[in-house]
């Protein structure tokens, strides 16, 4: 009777603490040997209609996703964006107005190169109760 | 000789009570600061619906709702100015010149007069009492944001340019599905190279002040009563962050791009600047940089346990959970995205 009593209370905590089935992921980005300038941003989007997406800003080359937004089990293919918030996509107008900081309102060149962005295959699968800790080297 | 005994408490009597009643204290305090943070949620509700009511009184009296940011997008003044008028602020609307202004030289939103005016004034309606109100400068920071829609301020798809997608796709292109409030949407300005100024804003070029176009309620094809019109963010907490420095245009609005209190999403600060606040109660990520992977935006964010406040256009105020769904929670964010996903 003691044992089923137990064997109970473990399931219930087992259920209690699964969550809606999401994972914690996190990890470390280099681009060409340093960390990834800071403010970048990492996506994971589901290949196989999980219906999670993770997002995560990059700060001193370490991200984190915990898990209430986190990903469900599958694979997901990763996007990793970032900028120097300098470098303009096209060239700016000089007398454009700043921000309130002084800062420049421009939309900033992509330093990662379109295989680690818009054209990535680069995978990685989330797997349930693992560690979920994926580095990655941007060349 | 007898010892008179006096009838009193020993000292473990007085122990044992004052430890009751410090059980009791522990007991009780929580429950207030709940009862508190209740009252502070439904007060921020009650802002909400103002908000939301005072852009439909917009609506009746001029026949859009209020836009987003002035025609000239950053500097000129952003729907806090136009909406003032309606929320019985009609002498501080009055305090407010060039709004719009397409001049090099006129008043920005917080200069001269406009600073004394109206940019400094720390509005109760447009804070949520459970935030600290903070200062840059002298400059106030609110608490309330429109909609700009599902994917960023430059109302165009995520990535940019990119095609083929839909609005609440998880996977490669997120389509712009339209939006209630005008934002940095002309595509001539993005495409130039920045941001929400008029590109000739220098040679006073009417022409070219194309930011925060006004929307009718007839352009709101998903219905006012599915489509996000009010949300909250939570103030930036010094050190320079400009979250919620709704006077400016970049930190007047929301995207539905990710889930309210995102823990590791950031808000897009360019052009401003922000504390990347990846702990804490609640954790409140950011970035400095925008790209054309992750453009300008501010996420929904609020200090209520488990969710934002947010009213939708019809004035319907709800509490959307942080675990909302996010294809629902975009869908909820365009106004003419078609979907057919219940916000619940």
């Amino acid at each position: 009777m003691p044992r089923l009593f137990i064997a109970l209370a473990s399931a219930l905590f087992v259920v209690g603490c699964s969550g809606d089935g999401r994972e914690a992921v996190s990890g470390s980005i280099k681009l060409k040997g340093q960390p990834l300038p800071e403010g970048g941003v990492v996506k994971f989007e589901p290949l196989e209609k999980q219906g999670t997406e993770g997002l995560s800003v990059v700060s001193a080359g370490k991200y984190s996703i915990p898990r209430e937004n986190g990903l469900k089990p599958g694979r997901y293919v990763v996007r990793v964006s970032a900028g120097d918030g300098k470098t303009a996509v096209n060239p700016v107008n000089p007398d454009q107005p700043p921000g309130p900081g002084g800062g420049a309102n421009i939309v900033s060149k992509n330093l990662v190169p379109a295989e680690w962005g818009r054209n990535s295959k680069q995978e990685v699968t989330v797997t349930p109760g693992g560690r979920n800790e994926f580095n990655f080297e941007i060349p | 000789m007898r010892i008179r005994t006096r009838p009193a408490f020993t000292l473990i009597e007085l122990l044992v009570v004052i430890a009751i009643i410090a059980i009791l204290i522990g007991l009780l305090l929580p429950a207030v600061q709940k009862v508190r943070e209740a009252a502070a949620r439904a007060k921020c509700q009650n802002n909400i619906k103002q908000i939301a009511l005072a852009n439909m009184s917009y609506e009746s009296a001029l026949g859009t709702f209020v836009p987003g940011v002035s025609r000239t997008g950053c500097c000129w003044g952003t729907w806090m100015v136009p909406i003032l008028p309606y929320m019985e602020q009609q002498a501080m609307f009055s305090g407010y010149t060039n709004f719009g202004g397409l001049d090099n030289t006129g008043l920005r939103y917080a200069a001269g007069a406009n600073l004394t005016n109206v940019s400094s004034k720390q509005l109760a309606t447009f804070t949520c009492p459970s935030d600290q109100p903070q200062v840059i400068g002298t400059i106030t920071l609110h608490n309330y944001v429109l909609n700009a829609g599902n994917t960023n301020f430059y109302q165009v798809a995520q990535p940019t340019g990119c095609t083929g997608g839909t609005t609440t796709a998880t996977s490669g292109c997120v389509s712009f599905g339209g939006a209630p409030f005008g934002w940095y949407e002309d595509p001539a300005t993005l495409a130039a190279g920045a941001d929400s100024s008029p590109v000739d804003y220098a040679g006073g070029n009417a022409a070219s002040g194309k930011s925060g176009r006004p929307r009718r309620i007839t352009d709101i094809s998903d219905g006012t009563s599915n489509t996000l019109c009010v949300s909250e963010v939570i103030q930036g907490q010094g050190g320079g962050d400009y979250r919620g420095f709704s006077w400016w245009g970049g930190g007047a609005g929301f995207t539905t791009f990710q889930t309210p209190n995102h823990r590791s999403a950031p808000d897009v600060m360019t052009g401003a600047g922000c504390t990347n606040l990846t702990t804490g109660n609640p954790p409140m990520p950011c970035t400095t940089t925008s790209t054309g992977d992750l453009s300008r935006m501010q996420l929904a964010r609020g200090r209520h346990t488990g969710g934002v406040n947010a009213a939708m256009c019809d004035g319907s105020v709800r509490f959307v959970r942080e675990s909302v769904d996010l294809a629902a929670w975009r869908s909820a964010g365009t106004s003419q995205g078609g979907e057919s996903i219940a916000l619940n």
